[in-house]
């Protein structure tokens, strides 16, 4: 739970954010076959357009879309967890005030 | 031990993203796309360790009534979720530059699918069931007829006639993979386990606790 709590508190998930939004830019990019970044023509009419290197942007896929859902479902234990803590904090409070009553 | 296994799972990661996109030889037929295999099949083997590790859990805690079986159920369930989904995904990705569609009515295919509706089918369960142990041992039930599901994907492309690859992994593997190749397949499938296995131990952890919670809110709920 160490790597949990640390990304926790240390790591804003919004610092992930243009990250995901770069990669799934990348990925619409080679899908859609139309140059968003660059204007240059010749990138995407080039004659490795259907050659096998062209394959490469599904590999790059494969590898966003895996390691994305992967991060994303530790940042979900991360907000269960600190929702759990929330509710000790809670207990632990209403504990004390039913002791003083 | 948790550390130590956190450490191993990423070193091993590390590893394997450099021998799949550096080290590695392409493959002559399927060039660059055949490397999305160091992906997809290590996700499909924990995907159905993760059923498998479901039943059994669910069977355990049938018969013995521990909690701590369910728990470990659940959160294998959940992680199989995510495992059978990107299987789908990254088999759809693999399966356009090689088969020119997205997706085929494939037996292979077509069990895969069924073992993410029997995950969801889990989890639904035991989200609008009744909470406490009835809605464990109906969920229990809902695993043993998904854990059948496993043998059936893996025999799926024996049986049937499929334009699945052959098998990789297991007792009926049929694969020739060069040495490079081999080596590289099987540090993947170590690091994507010891992951899976570092994950399923942090949300087992995290729902014991839960559960625990939900007792002290139900016992003061009674109380009061």
């Amino acid at each position: 739970m160490r790597f949990i709590n640390m990304l926790q508190s240390r790591v804003n998930k919004f610092v992930i954010v243009p990250f995901v939004l770069a990669g799934i830019l990348f990925i619409c990019k080679g899908f859609v076959g139309t140059d968003i970044i660059s204007a240059d023509p010749l990138v995407g009419s080039s004659s490795e357009a259907d050659g096998p290197a062209d394959n490469l942007k599904f590999l790059f896929a494969v590898f966003f879309i895996t390691w994305v859902a992967f991060f994303a479902y530790i940042f979900f234990l991360s907000k269960r967890l600190s929702g759990m803590k929330r509710e000790v904090e809670e207990l632990r409070k209403s504990m004390v005030v039913s002791s003083q009553e | 031990m948790r550390t130590a296994l956190f450490i191993i799972s990423a070193l091993l990661m590390l590893c394997t993203i450099y021998m799949i996109f550096i080290w590695v030889p392409t493959e002559q037929n399927l060039g660059v796309s055949q490397r999305i295999f160091y992906f997809h099949v290590p996700l499909a083997w924990i995907g159905m360790v993760s059923i498998i590790v479901v039943g059994v859990a669910s069977i355990a805690h049938l018969a013995s009534g521990d909690n701590k079986w369910d728990a470990l159920a659940y959160s294998s369930a959940e992680l199989g979720v995510i495992f059978a989904t990107l299987i789908l995904v990254t088999g759809a990705i693999w399966a356009k530059p090689v088969w020119g569609v997205w997706w085929s009515w494939d037996p292979k295919l077509t069990t895969t699918l069924i073992l993410w509706f029997i995950y969801i089918g889990y989890l639904m369960v035991r989200a609008y069931s009744p909470s406490g142990s009835q809605g464990r041992r109906y969920a229990s039930v809902v695993a043993l007829l998904g854990a059948i599901d496993a043998p059936l994907i893996y025999l799926a492309s024996i049986w049937w006639r499929t334009a699945h690859p052959d098998l990789n992994i297991g007792p009926l593997a049929e694969s020739s993979l060069d040495s490079n190749m081999l080596l590289t397949f099987v540090v993947a499938l170590l690091a994507f386990t010891s992951f899976y296995i570092y994950l399923l131990w942090e949300r087992v952890r995290i729902r014991r606790v839960e559960d625990t919670l939900d007792e002290v809110y139900q016992y003061a709920s009674v109380s009061s």
